[in-house]
């Protein structure tokens, strides 16, 4: 397949640095040579015969009086004769110029050793994405798979499918903005998709700081009327309007949403706790019987659980990064798993317990 | 591979930027042509290494490689080709590569085009130029090093400022840049003839297409960054006296003022410390706008001290190159020989006034741009400077400095004839003022500052056109003659009369565009109209569009003049989700000289849907951005004189030996 274009770095560096080795020779030989056949005039004097000539052929296009001609010429010829007319230079030695070629070139490369990063090769982003489309898809992190989806979007503009899991996917990835806006596009290709709006309206919360919004709340209920029985469209709903101060509207959804779980389901009992609470006013957070991955159909449900496995896997196998961090805590936010959630929260805690602005953003993650 | 060429290279040049100081210094002092010419190659390798490296990181943002933290932090995948190739001056990092590659480009350009210096003069001028390489090179490569590589590239970039993604924006650093860095040689020629002692006539035309040609190129990059303010800030001015801006102004107007002075040195030999002064300080500023922009000071002066990497160098590269400048300046000024003599009413005595106004000038913005700086760093208290003050003190001042400007190339060299300057000035005096009192009682009623600066600008387009007239003797001999001498003139007069030109052209813009702008803004249903100015805007939609990486609402206003229908107006109100940030991109719509400027607000909820429309009639605004291009172009102009005649000096000597040797 040909050589690595890393190893191609040794050479081209030295060509460059031979380039320019070359050119201080070159210009050293060629100086000294001139210094020692040329008869050199001192350049000002041919500044001042041009001012001559300059002034006679001003006067010969008929733009220069003739008073002025005169004065002006008296000056340019006594600054003329006024001058010094050689400087002498001799031609000097070849060696230093030779000394310091080489040594410019050692000493870029010596200061290259010491601050560049040797045989690191270049990262181009058309090639990141290949590497990332040849990887399974269970060890890649959300934001990777994200970028990946994109790609295919782009190929692909009008996928519903494609762009309804490019906006789960940057959700899981963090970023709800985007969610938002790949959900928004699959909505309107796919208007009769319930779950779509639901995670839409989940994604346009979420890009507003957790904070039901008109446009939240409108396709929330679009999501309803196209299934009055969509599970994630009720709890977020339900959610919206707890935080609106109507306890009653969330309990009542809420309720609705309890009575479409099986019997055995172990969200069923929290969050009817939650329905009764927010009913007396007591609480307006949603229970941690949170459907949210009730909402992700089966496979796709897999595919998140298993990025989300992949990123704690990492992080366990390396834990200085805090950006990880918070990702995690924000999946398990995400897929509704409350356990999971506070012990990478306690592990964070622990870990960047001196590092505030580290942990910062993923205290924010938890909120 | 690429990437680590880049770095490999930015350290190459450093190198050799201390080879160029070192070699060119030794040839200097040992008056060894072989030190001084391997110095010269040395400068041409520096710029080969540095522009190596410049475009390098380019690749790397064109490729998005992430791997290279300036690129995760600055540019996105998603972002247009345009943008990402404009990301690579957009940062600190990278905007300061851009400085050194310049830098180190006027040092080559030195050292190839300069073949007529004198053999003493030349290795100083490299010598010079390789020290403020080696000390821009060593802060870029030690402390802001564009090239440190991310052993876990992010997935994504942080994504360019969407304010900077417009093309103007693209291509004003570059402009700037080639500007501000042009004065170096300046600086350098300046350094080098006090370090010989010798300032004269033949210095200051060495000095002078240096000093056009970084005049034009500041001149253009200050006027595409005020068009860039004046369209996509969508406040509808142009001129917001920031620091920003002032940092850029500051260098033009010492620039501005050796171009002048140098033009006295040139012809008369006279004012040599004063020219040498001056391009100390058209340098100096331009260090010192670099220090401002980029040290983080004028977000907050306690900011950039916590960054010692950043202020606190910068401040010390200042501090050294300039420190180093002045003190050899105050050392070796007073051994200057002084030239010619001058009468007090003479075209030199007019270009010292001129330097006085705009050192003035010069003066009123450097104090009401650091003072505050110095305010808050001393008492901890923030003050802001603004318009108010300038216009009271840099306003008058350039006023008169206006009043006196068309005199000056009317009058004669050594005693001039201000009586005779004066009559000659008589029709551009009567029509100025005819147009002011026409403005006073009929345009603008009672606005007496206004018909000021048009009367200022009629003066000095007429006042520069009687000049060309006066030297064409039109009027006096045959239109067939007049026409001929007109011809004739030298390039260097074409280019200050249309720099003079473009001059009054810029105040008359300015004026009437800050006095008769109109503005006017109302929340739109569909189907509603805004009245502003002669026009009347009527809102037919707003519809989502979708741009390469961003989403707009783009609003469609039909546009009715006082001749009917005049087509449509789209302004758009632009979302970019990677920054989570909205921009807005007005439609402006040029009549004639004069701006219809639109801007499309956000949308109003509850009820009926609304957009707040904000719609400005900018009388004459073209002219604002028109007059600066004309004198860039007349610098240019200018420019061109220098080489033609050297090509016709050579011609007429070819000619000459042609006829003795027949």
């Amino acid at each position: 397949m040909g050589v690595p274009p890393s190893i191609l770095f040794w050479p081209a560096a030295a060509t460059l640095a031979g380039l320019a080795a070359l050119l201080m020779l070159w210009f050293g030989a060629r100086a000294a040579k001139r210094a020692a056949t040329v008869d050199v005039d001192d350049p000002a004097r041919a500044v001042y015969r041009r001012q001559l000539q300059d002034l006679d052929e001003l006067v010969e296009r008929g733009v220069l009086p003739a008073e002025e001609r005169e004065t002006a010429r008296a000056e340019a010829a006594r600054r003329l004769l006024a001058e010094p007319t050689k400087a002498p230079e001799r031609s000097g030695s070849r060696l230093w110029p030779l000394i310091a070629a080489a040594g410019a070139a050692l000493a870029a490369l010596g200061l290259y050793l010491w601050l560049g990063t040797p045989g690191m090769a270049d990262r181009p982003y058309r090639a990141r994405i290949a590497e990332w489309k040849a990887t399974p898809v269970n060890r890649l992190q959300p934001d990777q798979m994200a970028a990946v989806l994109r790609e295919l979007v782009k190929d692909k503009p009008n996928d519903p499918k494609l762009l309804a899991l490019l906006g789960r996917v940057e959700r899981a990835a963090g970023d709800p903005v985007a969610a938002m806006e790949a959900l928004r596009r699959a909505t309107v290709l796919q208007p009769d998709n319930a779950d779509l709006y639901a995670a839409l309206g989940e994604a346009m919360a979420a890009a507003a700081g957790n904070k039901p919004t008109p446009d939240a709340e409108s396709a929330l209920n679009k999501a309803l009327v196209i299934d009055p029985n969509n599970q994630a469209a009720l709890y977020y709903l339900g959610g919206a309007r707890a935080a609106d101060g109507d306890g009653v509207g969330a309990s009542k959804l809420w309720r609705r949403l309890a009575a479409l779980l099986p019997d055995n389901d172990v969200r069923r009992g929290p969050l009817l706790a939650t329905a009764d609470q927010v009913e007396k006013g007591q609480a307006a957070a949603p229970a941690s019987a949170a459907p949210d991955a009730s909402a992700v159909s089966g496979d796709q449900a897999g595919f998140i659980r298993g990025m989300v496995a992949s990123l704690k896997a990492r992080l366990d196998a390396s834990p200085n990064d805090p950006a990880g961090w918070a990702r995690l805590v924000r999946s398990y936010r995400v897929l509704g798993d409350k356990p999971a959630e506070a012990a990478a929260l306690a592990r964070a805690r622990t870990l960047f317990k001196d590092r505030p602005n580290d942990l910062g953003p993923i205290e924010a993650e938890a909120k | 591979m690429i990437a680590e060429l880049g770095a490999f290279a930015l350290l190459l040049a450093f190198v050799l930027s201390l080879a160029q100081f070192g070699l060119s210094a030794a040839g200097r002092i040992r008056r060894d042509a072989g030190l001084r010419g391997a110095g010269e190659g040395a400068s041409v390798g520096a710029f080969i290494a540095s522009a190596t490296a410049f475009f390098a990181l380019m690749y790397a943002f064109v490729t998005s490689d992430f791997s290279v933290s300036n690129v995760a932090a600055n540019s996105h995948s998603d972002q247009p080709l345009l943008y990402r190739v404009a990301a690579t001056w957009g940062s600190h990092e990278g905007s300061m590569l851009l400085w050194c590659m310049a830098l180190s480009g006027f040092g080559m350009a030195v050292a190839v085009f300069g073949k007529g210096l004198p053999t003493t003069l030349k290795p100083l001028v490299l010598a010079s130029q390789g020290a403020l390489g080696g000390l821009f090179m060593a802060y870029t490569a030690f402390a802001s090093n564009p090239f440190v590589r991310l052993a876990t590239p992010p997935v994504e970039g942080a994504a360019l400022n969407p304010i900077l993604q417009d093309p103007f924006m693209a291509i004003h650093p570059p402009f700037l840049y080639t500007g501000y860095v042009g004065f170096s040689v300046v600086f350098s020629f300046a350094v080098a003839a006090l370090i010989e002692g010798r300032v004269d006539a033949a210095w200051a035309r060495w000095v002078r297409p240096w000093t056009l040609a970084a005049w034009s190129f500041l001149t253009v990059g200050i006027t595409l960054g005020s068009f860039w303010a004046y369209y996509e800030l969508g406040w509808g001015g142009w001129w917001f006296w920031d620091p920003v801006e002032n940092a850029s102004f500051m260098p033009w107007l010492a620039g501005t003022a050796l171009l002048h002075s140098a033009i006295v040195t040139e012809k008369r030999g006279a004012l040599p410390g004063w020219t040498v002064f001056l391009a100390l300080t058209a340098f100096t500023f331009s260090m010192l706008g670099a220090f401002l922009v980029r040290s983080g000071v004028l977000t907050s002066v306690h900011a950039f001290a916590v960054d010692p990497t950043r202020g606190v160098l910068l401040l010390t590269i200042l501090g050294i190159a300039a420190g180093s400048g002045f003190a050899l300046f105050a050392w070796r000024a007073p051994s200057l020989k002084a030239g010619g003599l001058f009468a007090p009413i003479s075209r030199e005595g007019a270009l010292v006034v001129n330097n006085l106004f705009l050192a003035g000038a010069l003066a009123t913005v450097a104090l009401g741009t650091l003072y505050p700086l110095i305010r808050q760093a001393m008492t901890g208290e923030a003050i802001s400077v603004g318009a108010p003050f300038f216009a009271l003190t840099f306003g008058p001042l350039m006023a008169l400095c206006l009043l006196v400007l068309p005199f000056g190339p009317l009058l004669s060299w050594k005693r001039g004839d201000l009586l005779g300057a004066a009559q000659r000035l008589f029709v551009a005096a009567g029509a100025s003022l005819l147009v002011g009192l026409a403005w006073l009682l009929v345009v603008q009623p009672g606005k007496g500052f206004s018909a000021i600066g048009v009367v200022l600008g009629i003066w000095l387009v007429v006042g520069s056109l009687t000049e060309l007239f006066v030297r064409a003797r039109v009027g006096v001999v045959g239109s067939g003659e007049a026409w001929r001498r007109l011809t004739n003139l030298p390039r260097g007069t074409w280019g200050m009369t249309l720099a003079h030109i473009g001059l009054g052209v810029f105040v008359l813009g300015a004026v009437v565009e800050t006095s008769g702008r109109i503005e006017a803004a109302q929340a739109l249903t569909v189907g509603q109209s805004l009245q502003v100015g002669a026009y009347t805007l009527t809102l037919k939609g707003v519809e989502a569009v979708q741009g390469p990486n961003y989403t707009a609402d783009r609003g469609t206003l039909l546009v009715t003049g006082p001749h009917g229908p005049g087509g449509a107006m789209t302004p758009e109100r632009r979302f970019y989700p990677v920054n989570r940030q909205a921009t807005s991109q007005v439609a402006i719509d040029a009549k004639g000289p004069s701006d219809l400027y639109v801007v499309l607000g956000e949308q109003r909820t509850g009820g009926q849907p609304s957009w707040l429309i904000r719609a400005y009639w900018n009388p004459w605004a073209r002219l604002i951005f028109g007059g600066p291009l004309l004198m860039a172009l007349g610098g240019l102009i200018s420019l061109s004189d220098r080489r033609l005649r050297i090509a016709a000096g050579a011609r007429a000597r070819a000619r000459l030996a042609g006829e003795v040797a027949a």
